[in-house]
């Protein structure tokens, strides 16, 4: 047998709380991914409570991982793209307004917040591969072998998109800004 | 933390060059977006850069809905079977055929779950006698109940299903097709991120697919659509299925195309051909031991006049092009 003399403790089940504990800290990375995706709130939240039923039925292999948050967010992903194949596209809805913010005073200027909800306008215009990317690395701040985990692409590949979304917001938010500030439609 | 020193115009112009091709370690977006958010007045240029920063920074910020905490923190998760003991069993002790690491059971309870998770090419012994080689970057997990041994794969592994009486079946599950075996050798591939899961069948024969299953014989290979949802077999049996655990590539009159996509799967490689003509135009005959990529490469700017050049995980591969 595989188990010789020398062997130490990897991981042994855990306990459900314990394993809420864990997972209940990537809960906003988790919804974040789903809403990018899903563009709805209500879907968003099932989403990831499928996920982390999910991931409670594989938590040795999720413990096992390198980066857990980063197998977390590619079950969370992999379940989203299933429901998005099963459904036709939501109307989009700003559903950046009304999340919650922890410290609310951080951006309190009104041009502030418009910047924040024009790139999320412009980001929501990316196609879903480069959204992913570009929102992994920016606001999740994963590595990029971590990315390769959540998304299977390879690291020249997550270089290639990465640079054609920042350079395609870039270049959408100075089209905008030639012609004068504009606030974002929430019809967009 | 922010940076206090303040970087001079023309460094911060280089940053944020090297941002914008995707170049940039995590370190280095944080020194830009400390540079940018220090600026009262960015200059034009950098105002879209500083919009990014800006609006990353708001997002890290963000707290879930707070009737989603509730929904999580009240989920009901069934305890784990508590006999479930997992092992790590450090690489230098256990490897014979490979680098990387195993976690193993150490009970003898009625359900024995094992998982291993290889970084580099490993084998082992499933606690039914099957023998598994995985390819790097795969994850396997084993179970057992009544009749039946289930395994979970993600990546690739070739295996020799041994007899069980006490659990005839075989069943291996990935997130698109299941395959149900009994006694048999066969290697399955299924990597996220590739479009099709493949099975290639050396003994016995194999239940394969989803809701559709195909019965798939020994010296065949098939193929899982992932978009599909469909298999399609294939009667001609790639040599080189199994290269990745035999260390060996076999090419008998095999188009440029193909001959490329082997060497990809082989090294993990994007091998790029600039001349795209000549992919099914011109066939090779080699064999390749312990493979080498620069060798098998340069072989081919001899063969066909080309040159080839890699950057980080793709070559470029140029030759003469196709006679019209």
């Amino acid at each position: 047998m595989l188990c010789l003399p020398g062997s130490v403790v990897y991981t042994c089940s855990m306990h459900p709380e314990e394993f809420k504990h864990k997972a209940l800290a990537w809960q906003a990375s988790l919804y974040r991914m789903a809403l990018s995706l899903l563009r709805n709130r209500q879907e968003a939240e099932d989403a990831v409570q499928e996920t982390f039923l999910k991931l409670w039925k594989h938590h040795t292999r999720l413990m096992a991982a390198d980066s857990p948050k980063a197998f977390a967010l590619r079950t969370v992903r992999n379940l989203c793209l299933d429901r998005l194949k099963s459904r036709t596209r939501q109307p989009y809805t700003n559903e950046l307004e009304g999340i919650s913010v922890a410290d609310p005073t951080a951006h309190r200027h009104a041009e502030a917040q418009d910047t924040i909800r024009n790139i999320h306008a412009l980001i929501d215009r990316l196609p879903e591969q480069q959204r992913t990317v570009f929102q992994l690395r920016a606001i999740e701040d994963l590595s990029t072998e971590e990315i390769e985990d959540v998304t299977g692409f390879t690291a020249e590949y997550i270089r290639v998109i990465l640079s054609r979304a920042r350079k395609a917001l870039r270049e959408m938010y100075e089209k905008q800004h030639q012609n004068g500030p504009t606030r974002p439609n929430p019809a967009d | 933390m922010k940076n206090s020193i303040k970087m001079d115009q023309q460094d911060l112009t280089q940053l944020t060059n090297k941002y914008y091709a995707g170049e940039t370690s995590l370190q280095e977006e944080q020194l830009l977006s400390d540079q940018l958010s220090s600026t009262e007045t960015a200059a034009p240029s950098d105002e879209a850069t500083q919009a990014l920063f800006l609006y990353a920074q708001h997002r890290k910020t963000e707290l879930p809905p707070a009737s989603l905490t509730q929904k999580l923190e009240a989920l009901h998760l069934a305890p784990p079977n508590p006999y479930r003991i997992f092992l790590r069993i450090a690489a230098a002790l256990v490897i014979t055929t490979g680098i990387g690491w195993l976690i193993f059971d150490k009970t003898t309870t009625q359900e024995r779950v094992s998982v291993i998770s290889a970084k580099e090419i490993t084998s082992a012994t499933l606690p039914d006698g099957t023998r598994v080689w995985l390819n790097t970057a795969s994850v396997l997990e084993y179970t057992e109940d009544d009749a039946t041994r289930h395994v979970l794969l993600t990546g690739e592994a070739y295996f020799e299903v041994a007899r069980s009486s006490a659990h005839p079946s075989f069943v291996i599950d990935t997130d698109s097709a299941s395959t149900t075996v009994t006694g048999t050798a066969f290697n399955l591939r299924n990597y996220t991120g590739e479009h099709q899961i493949e099975l290639t069948v050396f003994e016995g024969s194999v239940r394969f697919g989803t809701k559709k299953d195909v019965d798939v014989a020994a010296g065949k290979q098939a193929a899982f659509n992932r978009e599909t949802h469909t298999v399609i077999v294939n009667d001609a049996l790639n040599p080189n299925a199994t290269a990745w655990k035999n260390h060996k590539l076999i090419f008998a009159n095999t188009s440029l195309s193909d001959f490329l996509r082997d060497l990809e799967r082989y090294f993990h490689k994007h091998l790029q051909l600039q001349t795209p003509s000549s992919g099914a135009y011109h066939h090779i005959t080699c064999e390749f031991t312990r493979p080498d990529l620069e060798e098998a490469l340069s072989l081919i700017d001899n063969l066909l006049d080309g040159h080839h050049r890699c950057i980080q995980d793709t070559c470029y591969i140029t030759v003469k092009p196709a006679i019209p």
